[in-house]
């Protein structure tokens, strides 16, 4: 599990997430997803490259988004695969944090 | 935060000349700074004049340098009129201050660089003597920079700080905290000049203790030895702003009187508050006066009077800035790591918790009932119930808690512990909103779950609550469909979270699967998953077996899929037949 980060245009972060969001996965991208918890306005999480999420890598994803909203900040999950997706979809975690497969709009709805 | 690529670039040889200022003995000294890149640097007071440089003592010189690019005889520093005047005793190669050649000899001037020859790496600086300088109103709260050329150097600073912190965020598993408090010095002192820096932590009292303190140079010094004055730092605490009190022997009578400040020689002091960043609002920096808990406190000092007088605002804001996102980051890290290192300690606790799932329980009136917990090493926090409620309907429960260790344990233990409070009446929605508000109120708990909770009264009447749980499977005539589509909230991951109560009805011989996702989410060797449809197209060539039978079908479908891969998860799977309450006839015949 790798993660990066960008600055986009318009304060927005863009987070890079690379392989399996498993136990380890999770842990290993706690600490700086905690960072941008804290840190970021507009989040804007690529999950293009995550192939497996389990119940913690959710948790990886879902705590710090909420504190960026709780912020408010934005965040938006963008491109996940339909395993991934699924899983989003049956925690109603979409319905929170909404998931995009085109950037354009992943992006304007963070402006 | 600035992101990693923006600030990679310092040049190298200009990081090593910004530090130094000394005159520690005096504070009248003019003094050289040896800078070779390679060396490691000096500060050599101009004791005598006039001042021999060179390489070797044996040559009468005052500074002997130990370099074969450093001619025996290389250059002399005499006292004129004007000042200090440098002039070649015969470099080879020739001398040049500030890249200009020196032939006849050269006045200096505070900071010039001396280069000797023509390598860029025989570098000395000149610092002038520091003069005493009065001032009329001692405590100034900061004043801007007259020294344009020292503000772009600890610009530079402040970005190898955020360098910095971008490594903190890294969890840098390995790096004691210490170090990291250490650094950050290092670079609060390069910033500010200072002689020395402490950063100071409250304790759970709120008194403020050196943790860490470091000379000028990356010196360590010892925390227990250090004496800061404590009334400077009660100012910049009380008035929660950073303070550069310029001369502490003209400040005001309790700064002066202050025993530290008189036993030390202190002349200045900053001290900057550090707050914990404030979560209220996404806009950066707001007022600081509303900012939250004191984390610490950095605290330099010299023995220079108006050592800091060219500090201005931004800088200290920035340093504080930085500082307590370094000292947020290192506190996350230590937390973490001491929650891993109790999750080993006491996994332990687990195993009690799993003996209490529910054995063999077969004697329900209207259920035919066959459970199977395998729970993976170390993973997980399935857990499973089936219990009587005084109305004579039976209450099922599976849960998933996320993670392992003792979190997920005693998550479990405390999930059945909340949901018994079911058997006493307690609406099962109202319940399920209840653990959801407990748990979002307490992070640290860094846990949720997943439940399905079903009560089933003898005429079939099942009543549901799911938290983001699959949906259990139901085999009804040798067709499989599942109860639900969409999703749910799970307990305990998002506030704003409710949950709806749902009716069936169950017909006699209809069979419910419940499971866990250690089930759908089994991986063969190429990390395929089993998914549901494997699952739904087992039960439906198994329907009319005996709920035994069906269990060890879809156990055997799995270590086929699976073929010996390693079990990730928890694996649970209750399978429950509903019969009319009364036995049948030709059972009572």
């Amino acid at each position: 599990m790798t993660i990066s980060t960008e600055s986009m245009d318009g304060e927005i972060t863009r987070v890079f997430l690379d392989g399996r969001l498993d136990i380890d996965g999770a842990q290993a991208i706690d600490l700086r997803m905690n960072v941008l918890a804290g840190s970021a306005k507009f989040l804007l999480i690529d999950m293009r490259n995550v192939s497996f999420i389990g119940s913690m890598g959710l948790r990886s994803i879902v705590v710090p988004a909420q504190a960026v909203r709780r912020r408010g900040g934005r965040v938006a999950l963008f491109g996940p695969v339909p395993m991934v997706e699924e899983v989003i979809k049956a925690s109603n975690i979409d319905q929170v944090i909404p998931v995009f497969h085109e950037l354009e709009p992943a992006l304007a709805a963070l402006q | 935060m600035r992101s990693l690529t923006a600030s990679t670039a310092i040049p190298k040889a200009t990081a090593v000349l910004q530090f130094c200022h000394t005159a520690y003995m005096s504070g009248v000294q003019a003094h050289i700074e040896v800078a070779f890149p390679q060396r490691p640097r000096q500060v050599i007071p101009i004791s005598e004049l006039p001042f021999f440089i060179g390489r070797g003592s044996e040559n009468g010189n005052h500074l002997a340098l130990d370099d074969l690019r450093v001619s025996r005889r290389s250059i002399v520093i005499s006292a004129v009129p004007e000042g200090f005047r440098i002039a070649d005793r015969g470099q080879a190669g020739g001398l040049f201050v500030n890249c200009d050649p020196v032939t006849t000899g050269r006045i200096l001037h505070d900071g010039d660089q001396i280069r000797l020859g023509g390598d860029d790496e025989c570098l000395l600086v000149f610092r002038a003597p520091v003069k005493s300088q009065q001032h009329e109103n001692s405590f100034i709260s900061l004043y801007s920079t007259n020294a344009a050329s020292q503000a772009g150097d600890s610009h530079r600073e402040l970005n190898r700080l955020s360098l910095l912190l971008e490594a903190t965020s890294l969890l840098h598993s390995q790096l004691p905290l210490e170090a990291i408090f250490a650094s950050m010095l290092d670079h609060a002192i390069a910033i500010t000049r200072a002689d020395r820096g402490m950063l100071l932590e409250p304790d759970a009292a709120g008194a403020l203790h050196v943790k860490v303190a470091r000379g000028r140079e990356s010196k360590p010094l010892q925390p227990e030895a250090m004496n800061p004055s404590r009334t400077v730092i009660r100012q910049a605490v009380e008035h929660r702003v950073a303070v550069i009190n310029e001369d502490l022997l003209q400040a005001d009578t309790s700064v002066q009187t202050a025993e530290s400040v008189v036993l030390q020689l202190l002349r200045s002091a900053v001290v900057i508050p550090l707050y914990h960043l404030q979560h209220g609002s996404a806009a950066a920096n707001t007022d600081p006066a509303a900012g939250g808990e004191l984390l610490g406190v950095v605290y330099l000092d010299s023995k220079r009077a108006s050592a800091f007088s060219s500090l201005d605002r931004q800088i200290l804001d920035a340093l504080g800035a930085q500082a307590a996102s370094i000292l947020d980051n290192a506190r996350l890290m230590q937390r973490e790591r001491e929650r891993q290192r109790l999750e080993q300690e006491l996994s332990i606790a687990r195993q009690i918790q799993q003996a209490m799932v529910p054995q063999g329980i077969t004697d329900f009136p209207h259920l035919d009932i066959t459970a199977i917990y395998r729970p993976c090493h170390e993973v997980g926090g399935d857990y499973f119930d089936l219990f009587q409620l005084p109305d004579g309907s039976t209450a099922i429960l599976i849960a998933d808690v996320a993670g392992k260790g003792l979190g997920a344990a005693l998550l479990t233990t405390m999930l059945r512990g909340a949901l018994s409070g079911l058997t006493s009446g307690s609406e099962p929605v109202k319940v399920f909103e209840h653990l959801n508000r407990f748990l979002c109120e307490r992070p640290v708990v860094g846990r949720y779950a997943t439940m399905f909770f079903g009560l089933l009264a003898p005429d079939g009447t099942l009543e549901y609550v799911r938290a983001g749980h699959p949906s259990p499977l139901l085999l009804r005539r040798g067709a499989v469909t599942e109860l639900y589509h969409d999703g749910s909230f799970p307990i305990g991951l998002v506030e704003e979270a409710s949950y709806t109560s749902t009716r069936m009805q169950m017909e006699p011989d209809d069979t419910l699967l419940l499971f866990t996702d250690g089930v759908t989410e089994a991986e063969d060797k190429k990390r395929n998953l089993f998914e549901v449809e494997r699952l739904i197209d087992t039960l439906t060539r198994h329907a009319y077996c005996s709920l035994n039978a069906i269990q060890a079908e879809v156990l055997g479908a799995l270590e086929q899929f699976t073929q010996g891969a390693n079990q990730s998860d928890d694996i649970t799977m209750l399978l429950v037949r509903y019969r009319t309450a009364s036995p049948p006839c030709s059972q009572s015949l």
